[in-house]
């Protein structure tokens, strides 16, 4: 730039070092012909000004002004040149990654699966827990609940209960409750109520099925803002006890896998529970309703059928059966906690209308308004822990395929400290080449994120059987905005954690040394960085595989408990004809000849019936007193004879125990021992349900067997034979003892319930151990993902310590070359690169086993037959590591001491 | 590039305002009224989408003043097309501003 020959202040050319300044912004490449631009306009003007005899101040000024608009035009140039370096660094780093495809493709891979284990376990999460109700605005949305003491003001309850610390909680109200709630409701734009239905009975064009309902009020869908994709919704009209034939809705899934997606669906009759519907129309695909997550109820009907669906008992009227969950919508400014107000006067009126009818004196019970946004949500609460834990898991693994990577960039950051010391000299900063390294680093994050994301798509059916229930469920795992946001985000935290340090470390060379390829004072530095990474894998190894041994230790307890009972060969299923109208006598003798016919089945041995499958998590509790319970199992007589429990005392319950005879049961020896300490029981009796209660004579006492589930100690069981209790007969269970395999069997066995009654359904089919390996499913799902994430990482960090180890021999091949040419023996050489390494692992060992202590603890309720800090759990894992690691680490230490003095002292 | 791209309101002025026979950046800020900040990074784009060309003027001139050559602009054939689609969308950008010859004194303040 000329120099200006005249003689001006300084304050003058204020407008040219801005400019001069704002050009330090430009890339490089296109600095001079900006600032010459700028310069030259500015010159221009203030030339021109002079002619014109106006510079005076305000002009000046002005012409500072237009140089701040360069400001601007710099800022126009920095998207220019990121563009172009980062384009540039992505090239080379895409050239660099190709150049050694081999460390390539491990990192990718091991991102993909540390990257993709987490989106896995995040998706659920977000289906789970983050994932709202596809409605309008569900922000809007309200849960009514409410709080009360042990004696929360209902006679019976149906839907969701939690009882802890004498404090109970539900989201079940009685329908006049509701009805009161929305009458007087000044708060919401509406209210409604919904109410599950576990099982339908559903016959269409005589073909018998069984489906998932829901019924709903008639401000439900209006209330949601959930329009009908084919016909409409329920209305109030529908729910209205003056209604004509009443309707019902059926869910895209069910049209789609009952009808086919066919149009003429509309005005079909179906029968539910025998009581024929007409259906109006289909929700649209992806609402599920609003019952707990995953679950996707398939015909929809008012609440006011409910009379003509359950039977004879109409539950609509009654203040004190509470089994309908409400919803509101608020209106616009009102907040919860002013809605909880309006609504919770009103809720304490209908208390106080109930209260008459009540035995004794309710706690007092309060309202509460949660949001609405997800629908019920006490599942999600039971499996967040579960998920939390798992992600802990999966993030373990990310970290230590981080550290790994880390490792390996070390490695190589070493082989490239050529390239680097050049291109420092040639002038490159030290910012810019950390950039281009991270570059390398994140597209490899990248490469992984991808490939672990389509991991995920593929194996989104395997996903869904990781959550442990009894039915299946219905969750959106297709990646949303939220999980590839997700995805992204590790992508790019992981490529930055095990890019940083190489990147630093591989950068803070002394260009001099390098050059002359000096392995000097960075190559130290360097594997004291690469050393203490590995310290840190051990460690984090260790947790993983303490863990998965921990898992895979409780669910072998778990296999090997003794149940009581034989649990081989021995196909379950249900039936509910209560759902057809069979009660009392007539369901008596239904099952009796359903017996009959399934007994002259070929390879049947024999077969019972009970009011509840053993092992699975149901059970029919009475409670003795303030502190004892007891299991009541409804059973036929051939029952314990069926499960092959054996008899400990007494006799065993006979057909002719019938309702005209005495009534008689069967206790367990905990039972027994439990209400006669020191005496024999059997023809001892006993009134079940206090003084006033039944008498029961104790005709046999039978060995303890496990009723509910595998973990709990064996409960005080009695087993009473059905037949003396008519009035309390509902759904059983079938147990069929068979000769041979029993799924062999299936078919047959079903033909034969169908002979007796072809519009019965069979449910629940499938073996006894089935049943049993159902309720373990959790602890097998941890025991073996635990098992294969512990061993992933022993691997990988194995890999990173054979890795380091032959980097560090080869180092210092020189140094071994002379040490054996002044004498030392080949095991002492070995003995050198072994204490090193093992001393890694020891540091390791020394920090993963406090730390593994600290986490187990948050397994340890899960855990069984074991403690968290279980001895020989912790001792197999550690002694794995170290056994494994040495000989990850024995490799180089043979190949040491093989080393010829000669050719060593020759290298270099 | 194709002519038919968008052209922004302060672009099509600009690119008139060229067409006008304003070539340089501060004459362009004088006639349109536009402060530095907006007619460069405009000016940038521009160039980028292929209707104005840049060139430096002769040395001989920047000489005179001392100072080194300044950057002039010139509409390209896709800029004169992309003005004459702009032109239809804004009626009154054609008699916007005045042609060049009767230039006015640098203002001392942008617009």
């Amino acid at each position: 730039m000329p120099a200006s020959t005249r003689n001006d202040k300084p304050a003058f050319r204020l407008h040219l070092r801005l400019i001069r300044l704002i050009s330090l912004s430009i890339p490089r490449r296109l600095r001079a012909d900006w600032k010459q631009e700028w310069v030259a306009e500015l010159q221009h003007r203030e030339w021109l000004l002079r002619e014109w005899d106006k510079l005076t101040w305000k002009a000046k000024l002005g012409l500072l002004k237009h140089g701040l608009g360069a400001l601007l035009d710099a800022l126009w140039f920095q998207q220019r040149r990121l563009e172009d370096d980062m384009i540039q660094d992505i090239r080379f780093g895409i050239r660099m990654l190709l150049r050694s495809p081999v460390f390539t493709a491990v990192a990718v891979l091991s991102l993909a699966l540390g990257i993709g284990a987490n989106t896995a376990i995040f998706s659920l999460i977000n289906a789970v827990m983050l994932e709202r109700l596809p409605v309008q605005n569900p922000d809007q949305l309200v849960l009514l609940r409410w709080t009360s003491g042990k004696h929360f003001p209902a006679k019976s309850l149906s839907g969701n209960l939690s009882m802890r610390e004498g404090f109970s909680t539900s989201t079940s109200f009685s329908y006049p409750a509701f009805e009161q709630l929305r009458e007087r409701n000044d708060v919401c734009t509406d209210v409604f109520a919904f109410a599950s239905l576990e099982r339908l009975n559903v016959s269409i064009e005589g073909e018998a099925e069984l489906a998932s309902g829901m019924m709903v009020s008639g401000e439900y869908y209006a209330g949601l803002g959930v329009p009908a994709i084919l016909g409409r919704t329920i209305t109030v009209e529908d729910n209205s006890p003056a209604a004509g034939e009443p309707v019902a809705v059926i869910s895209y899934a069910y049209w789609q896998r009952r009808f086919s997606r066919d149009e003429t669906v509309l005005g079909k009759n179906i029968y539910l529970n025998g009581t024929p519907f007409t259906i109006i129309g289909v929700t649209p695909k992806g609402f599920n309703g609003t019952l707990q997550v995953g679950s996707s109820p398939e015909i929809i009907i008012p609440l006011a059928t409910q009379p003509q669906i359950e039977r004879d008992r109409s539950q609509l009227g009654e203040m004190n059966y509470w089994w309908v969950q409400v919803m509101g919508r608020l209106k616009p400014g009102v907040t919860r906690q002013q809605a909880r107000g309006s609504l919770d006067a009103t809720f304490q009126q209908t208390i106080a209308q109930a209260r008459p009818s009540l035995e004794e004196e309710p706690d007092p019970t309060q309202l509460e308004v949660s949001s609405g946004s997800g629908g019920l949500n006490e599942s999600r609460t039971e499996m967040s822990a579960m998920l939390w834990i798992l992600m802990g898991v999966v993030g373990l693994v990310l970290a230590i395929a981080c550290i790994n990577l880390a490792n390996l960039l070390l490695a190589r950051a070493a082989s490239r400290q050529r390239e680097i010391g050049v291109r420092l000299a040639l002038g490159a900063s030290r910012l810019r080449l950390i950039r281009q390294l991270l570059t390398e680093s994140l597209l490899l994050a990248a490469l992984g994120g991808v490939l672990g994301l389509l991991l995920v798509y593929w194996s989104k059916g395997l996903l869904l059987t990781l959550l442990p229930t009894q039915s299946p469920l219905t969750l959106n795992l297709n990646p949303d905005f939220r999980t590839l946001a997700f995805t992204a985000g590790v992508a790019v935290l992981t490529g930055l954690l095990f890019g940083l340090a190489p990147a630093l470390r591989a950068t803070r060379v002394d260009v001099m040394t390098t050059i002359k390829d000096n392995a000097g004072t960075a190559s130290r530095a360097r594997s004291r960085l690469s050393k203490l990474l590995l310290v840190a894998q051990v460690a984090l190894s260790l947790l993983l595989l303490i863990g998965a041994g921990l898992f895979v230790r409780t669910l072998r307890n778990l296999e090997r408990v003794d149940l009581g009972f034989n649990r081989e060969n021995v196909l379950l299923f249900r039936v509910d004809p209560t759902l057809n109208g069979y009660k009392e006598k007539r369901l008596a003798s239904l099952y009796q000849q359903m017996l009959e016919r399934i007994e002259t089945v070929p390879g049947v041995r024999s077969v019972s019936l009970s009011s509840h499958p053993l092992i699975s998590n149901s059970a029919n509790i009475r409670s003795l007193d303030e502190k004892t319970y007891v299991y009541v199992q409804q059973v036929s007589p051939n029952f314990l004879e069926t499960m092959e429990i054996p008899l400990a005392a007494g006799r065993n319950l006979r057909p002719q125990d019938d309702e005209n005879a005495p009534k008689v049961m069967l206790v367990n020896q905990t039972l027994a021992r439990l209400l006669f300490p020191d005496e024999d029981a059997v023809g001892k009796h006993y009134k079940l349900g206090g003084a006033k209660g039944t008498d029961y004579e104790i005709v046999g006492v039978a060995r303890d067997a496990k009723h509910s589930n595998v973990r709990d100690q064996v409960p005080p069981t009695m087993y009473a034979p059905y037949a003396q209790n008519l009035k309390g007969l509902r759904q059983m269970s079938f147990e069929v003892r068979t000769a041979a395999d029993p799924t062999a069997m299936a078919a047959a066995i079903r033909h034969a319930v169908q002979e007796v009654d072809s519009n019965i359904p069979l449910f629940n089919l499938k073996t006894q151990s089935e049943q049993v390996n159902e309720t373990l499913a959790q602890e097998r799902l941890f025991a073996r993902l635990s098992s294969f994430f512990g061993v992933l990482a022993l691997l990988l960090a194995s890999i990173g310590l054979y890795g380091l180890m032959s980097y560090s021999v080869a180092r210092r091949t020189h140094e071994i070359g002379i040490r054996m040419a002044l004498g030392a023996q080949p095991g002492n050489v070995r003995w050198l690169v072994l204490r090193e390494m093992l001393s890694m692992v020891v540091i390791g060992v020394a920090i993963g086993l406090p730390a593994a202590y600290a986490a187990t603890k948050v397994i340890s309720s899960m855990l069984f037959g074991l403690t968290a800090t279980d001895p020989l759990t912790i001792a197999t894992a550690t002694l794995f590591l170290i056994g494994v690691s040495a000989i990850a680490g024995y490799l180089p230490a043979r190949r040491a001491s093989r080393v010829d003095p000669l050719v060593a002292l020759r290298y270099e | 590039m194709s002519p038919k791209a968008y052209l922004s309101h302060t672009a099509a002025v600009i690119l008139q305002a060229l067409a006008n026979g304003y070539p340089y950046g501060f004459d362009i800020m004088d006639i349109t009224g536009l402060p530095s900040g907006t007619v460069y990074p405009a000016l940038r784009r521009l160039e980028e989408m292929g209707f104005v060309a840049s060139k430096w003027e002769a040395e001989r001139i920047a000489q005179k003043e001392q100072r080194p050559p300044r950057k002039y602009y010139e509409v390209t054939k896709a800029g004169t097309l992309a003005l004459a689609e702009a032109a239809k969308r804004y009626r009154f950008l054609a008699r916007a501003l005045p042609l060049a010859g009767s230039k006015p004194e640098p203002s001392d303040q942008e617009g």
